[in-house]
């Protein structure tokens, strides 16, 4: 075809076609749940413009734990993470390659605990946990951008605890090649992480600018009740 | 459901899909996009009242989507600036490549600047004509004529360059 002869309409035609199996997968009942939780933040009582970023927290804490006992699904979007309940009972856990803030961080184990994840947030391992020797360490990729994991709340057995970890960060030059993320596996629940499905494996890409920064990667850790390390992360709160 | 939701289910089934295309043409960033256009479309939701009134609602899901992905990238631009070398000198992050688009129309998209592709991918995905464009956009009709002129010129110009050539006998 001669590209030359295409008209204005046939030339906006065939980048309409290019586009055509690109698709938003969101379902209508996230988007309004989450639009409910904008609703609810908006009608709290103005704190204030310096207590403005609190009172959302406070807001969307509140609307993520108001009404009804167990999960009660999360859909928020942030630009360092996102937590998105599916209607199969899955939850994404998208961590993406930035800063976090010690807000941010905080707010993701809430949103992680209202969609059923019984997780907690921290910018390390507790102190006197580490891994055992008989501890596999299982590489998921190396990748840039950011990555989605997905997990399944009710299939993980009663008292596991998964902690994500996102260190703090420091900005420098670095190189993206030597990071990666991993899912440190306790001995005792091999069975059980393996119903954590899909680790790692949806990648997203950021613009290339964001690829080289030396951040370091988050982390999910699993413990099992028994694990020597479950104490100090109960008891190390963030 | 009540008939406010059922109508924004409508809605939001009726034109996700080319919101999403509009922003991702915009924006190059298909993950971006997707959270940008749910975002928005959550936001039009919370004033589904005032939104549904909107002229256009499309365009304003559109426009809501395109400031959050600004807002993202602003943020994001900020942070790298701490220590980084390879940080964009400016003007909108680069369109790559995407695994499920076509590159090549993505790599002419990325030529253009930010409003024509905007330009383009309102008139193109919405079908929104020249004042709901600018209305959309915040920009003056002339100028979406201009740019969407431009945008179209350079489109025709790249594709015929990127066309292999036929040769006869």
């Amino acid at each position: 075809m001669d590209n030359s002869d295409l008209s204005d309409d046939a030339l906006l035609e065939g980048m309409r076609n290019e586009f055509a199996h690109v698709r938003l997968g969101a379902p209508v009942e996230d988007v309004v749940a989450r639009g409910r939780q904008l609703r609810r933040r908006r009608a709290w009582p103005v704190l204030g413009a310096g207590t403005g970023t609190v009172a959302a927290v406070v807001a969307l804490t509140f609307s993520l734990a108001a009404s009804g006992a167990g999960p009660r699904g999360a859909h928020v979007v942030l630009d360092a993470w996102s937590v998105t309940s599916k209607p199969d009972g899955t939850v994404s856990l998208t961590i993406r390659d930035q800063p976090e803030s010690g807000q941010d961080r905080a707010r993701l184990g809430r949103a992680l605990r209202a969609a059923g994840v019984p997780a907690v947030v921290r910018t390390g391992l507790p102190s006197g946990c580490h891994p055992s020797v008989e501890v596999r360490r299982i590489k998921i990729s190396r990748h840039r951008g950011a990555v989605t994991w997905y997990l399944r709340p009710g299939k993980l057995a009663h008292g596991i605890r998964v902690v994500i970890v996102i260190p703090a960060v420091t900005v420098s030059r670095g190189t993206g090649s030597g990071r990666r993320v991993e899912l440190w596996e306790a001995p005792g629940a091999a069975r059980r992480v393996h119903e954590i499905e899909r680790a790692g494996r949806k990648l997203h890409g950021l613009p290339g600018h964001a690829n080289a920064r030396g951040l370091p990667l988050p982390q999910i850790v699993v413990y099992v009740p028994s694990a020597v390390c479950m104490w100090t992360v109960q008891q190390g709160s963030r | 459901m009540s008939a406010q939701q059922a109508s924004f289910a409508e809605f939001y089934a009726q034109t996700r899909d080319d919101c999403l295309r509009a922003v991702f043409a915009s924006i190059g960033d298909r993950q971006a996009a997707e959270d940008c256009v749910a975002e928005a479309f959550a936001r039009a939701w919370a004033s589904w009242r005032k939104v549904s009134a909107h002229p256009v609602p499309r365009a304003w899901v559109i426009r809501t989507a395109l400031n959050l992905s600004v807002s993202s990238w602003r943020s994001r631009r900020r942070e790298v600036a701490v220590g980084e070398l390879t940080e964009p000198r400016g003007g909108w992050p680069p369109i790559s490549g995407s695994q499920d688009t076509d590159s090549g129309i993505m790599t002419i998209l990325a030529g253009l600047p930010l409003r024509q592709r905007q330009v383009v991918a309102l008139r193109v995905f919405l079908d929104l004509d020249t004042a709901a464009t600018a209305q959309a956009l915040g920009i003056a009709p002339g100028t979406v004529t201009a740019h969407l002129a431009r945008a179209t010129s350079a489109l025709r110009e790249q594709l015929t360059h990127a066309a292999p050539e036929e040769h006869d006998g």
